[in-house]
């Protein structure tokens, strides 16, 4: 019975109580006929089962996102880029879609993994990443900006207009705020901490002389996509239960 | 009325489960009924991510039963078809009638030549 308890207390983690404990009540019946071993084995393979997701979707998101912020950043003001000088009227929306497409690139990664391409807060957050990294690496080409517009009026139309669409932009933009906002926190902060280390332009023996400001931005960044996930997992899962009570209301 | 959402070959076996099962559909009974219809024992862990899977899509929908001693006092989590699980069962199910029409692979003419 303590293992029972152990494997409840440990499930409770990973999911609802009700569902732990039905879990492990189902367990405990089948070990009479199957014996100990099997019972350790099947409360593996349940666990694991149901958290692998989480932690290859955190990883996978959080590179997919510091790697596309990285790749805008070239692509828009590094030394190879087709770019536009810092004072053309469109830059800081260029700049703006940069931070957005990465945040989107990152979500798309996250949700992919974790929820599926069939969830519809995951397609519409891919429908953004991919209208973003187009007009990123092709916003001087009329065609693509002029079909870019059009893309992003369709899904901001099916957002509105449909009941599943409006659901789905709840997640995507609550997220995507946070993941904005945790930007204009982390940076300015690492920007201050840098400053304090030494003023003025850094080179790589700076970077190496002072390793706790890598260490300060990787944690800052880390703190930001924490808040980013739970915000998409906890709206998603919340606007899933009500979508839940309603069609058993509807079925009632 | 939307669109019928399409259903993978394990969620087709699970839903067909539970409407055998009728009342008495729980983890356990569940995963017997499969055992023994198909001869596959599921493993607990895909059997529960793919119950609740199912149940976020609308498919199925559960409520917690009676506690037993032989469970150490622990309540079932009992498992319905709901309308939507059933349209797309239906729908699945057709899709499958609809392919094996003219194959005769139970017996007859071609079930040699297709079992090689």
């Amino acid at each position: 019975m303590l293992a029972a308890s152990v494997v409840e207390g440990i499930l409770r983690r990973v999911t609802t109580r009700d569902r732990a404990t039905a879990i492990v009540g189902d367990l405990v019946e089948i070990r009479e006929q199957k014996g100990a071993v099997w019972f350790w084995f099947s409360a593996a393979g349940v666990l694991l089962s149901l958290v692998w997701r989480w932690p290859l979707a955190f990883v996978a998101s959080f590179y997919a996102g510091a790697w596309s912020f990285a790749a805008f950043l070239m692509a828009t003001v590094g030394i190879n880029a087709q770019h536009i000088p810092e004072d053309h009227p469109w830059a800081q929306v260029l700049w703006g879609i940069v931070l957005l497409g990465s945040c989107a690139i990152a979500l798309s990664v996250y949700a992919g993994i974790r929820y599926g391409l069939r969830d519809r807060a995951t397609q519409m957050v891919v429908a953004w990443a991919s209208l973003a990294t187009a007009v990123v690496y092709l916003w001087w080409v009329p065609a693509v900006l002029v079909t870019c517009i059009a893309g992003a009026a369709a899904v901001v139309l099916y957002s509105v207009c449909a009941r599943e669409g409006r659901r789905a932009s709840v997640v995507v933009w609550a997220a995507m705020a946070v993941g904005v906002c945790g930007f204009f926190v982390w940076a300015p902060l690492a920007t201050l901490y840098q400053n304090w280390l030494k003023p003025g332009p850094w080179g790589s023996d700076d970077m190496l002389q002072h390793p706790s400001l890598g260490r300060l931005v990787f944690s800052l960044m880390l703190f930001g996509q924490l808040a980013k996930l739970w915000v998409w997992s906890w709206l998603r899962d919340w606007l899933a239960g009500t979508r839940r009570a309603e069609a058993r209301s509807e079925m009632l | 009325m939307g669109r019928i959402a399409s259903l993978g070959e394990f969620e087709q076996i699970v839903l067909l489960a539970i409407l055998r099962l009728d009342t008495d559909a729980y983890g356990v009974s569940i995963r017997s009924e499969i055992t023994a219809r198909t001869g596959r024992a599921p493993s607990p862990g895909a059997l529960y991510t793919t119950l609740d899977r199912m149940e976020e899509k609308g498919m199925v929908r559960s409520w917690m039963g009676e506690a037993t001693p032989q469970r150490g006092g622990r309540a079932k989590r009992n498992f319905a078809v709901t309308k939507a699980g059933r349209s797309a069962l239906v729908h699945a199910q057709r899709a499958y009638q609809s392919l094996l029409e003219g194959l005769n692979l139970l017996g007859g003419a071609h079930a040699g030549s297709i079992g090689g």
